[in-house]
């Protein structure tokens, strides 16, 4: 079982079981099936590129190589940003607490790359900061799930059915200016009644 | 996924504008300083090899032939990096199925059961079609629909000339103002749900604005959930 969602506000501390919710747990799932002319099921394959070889499941592997194709193990592996730079691995946050900000406006919920959603179980002493999210208040703090190379995002709201968590990663979309005028407002007082029709 | 959106706004006034996805920056990948490391993906077992013709060969309990001769690799072609291959079917049988097989759809229900099988039900692209995706006028407080809703997708909306700015800003003024969002549907009804690309996800669609001077932001949420606990006691 996953540890549970720690947070603080305000010097008081709460604690939530958390589980994973997908569409598949409140609608089902649709999935399309290959068969055959006897009504049952294929299974997908590849076939290497020049014809010989027939690659099924738990036939290949997959890692890390460098450059001479030498095997790197993933322990050796370490985060690289977009400039170069080393980066960390940030631990998991659950069990460990984290401090709430908020209230936040509600748009800020939109300003979310949803990644995960979680369903929230308070334990018995969370009546106070669920009552504030029963009332419409939504909080933020940092989340990971699991360890790796960044740190998410997490707001927690409410409504009538039950607590969430909303994960992902902070993405705001820009303004959008007009941009360029090509014809620009004509100016009446200038106008005049001549029209020119030689125009060449 | 087309990059036009084809809307029209309350008064049933229409426009085709330009969709750009909102995407977060790239996460840091592993790698190791100063050295290129690609991720590759290799054979590791060939048909002979496997479990079944293993068993074929040796009966059942084949693990001190496995020790004493190494029978299942193949040297020629175990550890081979994997270029470039094409998907291909097997049969119920295992063998390889040389025309296309037949698809079903199965639906199953939350707890994993079955519900239906039936012929594939292809779905049109409809956000840029000769319909427009229609404001339908069915308005949700903001802070309500992001309690309500769960926004997978969010996609900026931009205009491309001089009336599709009015047309736009005018949208983002009125729902910012509002503070509300506005569902859109697809369909001779306006209820139909938003399907960028064929046989591609349905998503239900609302429309959220502010603007700022002359500046506005106007984007599509897509949902594709409702936050909701599931109705079956083992999965809540």
């Amino acid at each position: 079982m996953a540890k549970p969602l720690l947070v603080t506000l305000e010097s008081a501390s709460y604690s939530f079981a958390l589980r994973e919710l997908e569409r598949g747990d409140l609608y089902g799932v649709r999935k399309r099936v290959p068969t055959d002319s006897l009504g049952g099921t294929c299974t997908r394959a590849a076939l290497t590129s020049d014809g010989k070889l027939v690659i099924g499941a738990g036939m290949s592997g997959q890692g890390y190589f460098d450059e001479a194709g030498c095997y790197v193990p993933r322990g050796q592996l370490v985060g690289i940003d977009g400039n170069g730079q080393v980066v960390e691995s940030q631990p998991s946050t659950l069990g460990i607490e984290q401090t709430l900000i908020g209230p936040v406006d509600p748009s800020e919920v939109l300003n979310l790359e949803l990644l995960s959603v979680y369903l929230l179980e308070p334990d018995q002493a969370s009546g106070d900061l669920v009552q504030r999210l029963q009332a419409g208040e939504i909080f933020t703090c940092r989340f990971n799930y699991a360890a790796s190379l960044e740190v998410e995002r997490a707001y927690i709201l409410a409504n009538d059915q039950s607590l969430f968590a909303l994960v992902g990663k902070q993405v705001e979309p820009a303004w959008v200016e007009e941009g360029l005028r090509f014809a620009p407002p004509v100016d009446v007082s200038e106008a005049t009644d001549d029209l020119d029709f030689e125009m060449f | 996924m087309s990059m036009n959106l084809h809307l029209a706004n309350e008064k049933g006034r229409n426009a085709f504008v330009t969709l750009a996805t909102l995407r977060a920056p790239s996460a840091p990948k592993l790698s190791l300083p100063e050295r290129t490391v690609t991720f590759r993906r290799y054979i590791t077992c060939t048909e002979s090899g496997t479990d079944a013709a293993l068993t074929a060969r040796f009966g059942g309990n084949y693990a001190s032939q496995l020790v004493e001769a190494d029978p299942e690799i193949d040297i020629e072609q175990v550890g081979q990096f994997i270029e470039g291959t094409q998907t291909i079917y097997l049969d119920s049988l295992g063998s390889l199925m040389e025309a296309e097989p037949n698809l079903i759809e199965v639906l199953t229900n939350p707890d994993g059961s079955e519900r239906e099988r039936r012929p594939p039900q292809e779905t049109e692209a409809n956000t840029n079609a000769d319909l427009p995706v229609r404001w339908t006028g069915k308005r949700i407080p903001l802070s309500e629909a992001v309690r309500k809703f769960s926004f997978r997708r969010r996609i900026q909306l931009q205009h491309s000339d001089g009336l599709t700015y009015e047309f736009l800003y005018d949208m983002a003024r009125d729902l910012g103002e509002s503070g509300s969002v506005v569902l859109l549907g697809s369909g001779e009804k306006g209820t139909g749900p938003l399907v960028f690309q064929a046989n591609g996800r349905p998503y239900r669609g609302f429309l959220e604005g502010q603007t700022r001077g002359a500046s506005y932001r106007l984007t599509l949420l897509l949902s594709d959930m409702e936050l909701k606990r599931p109705t079956l006691g083992s999965a809540a």
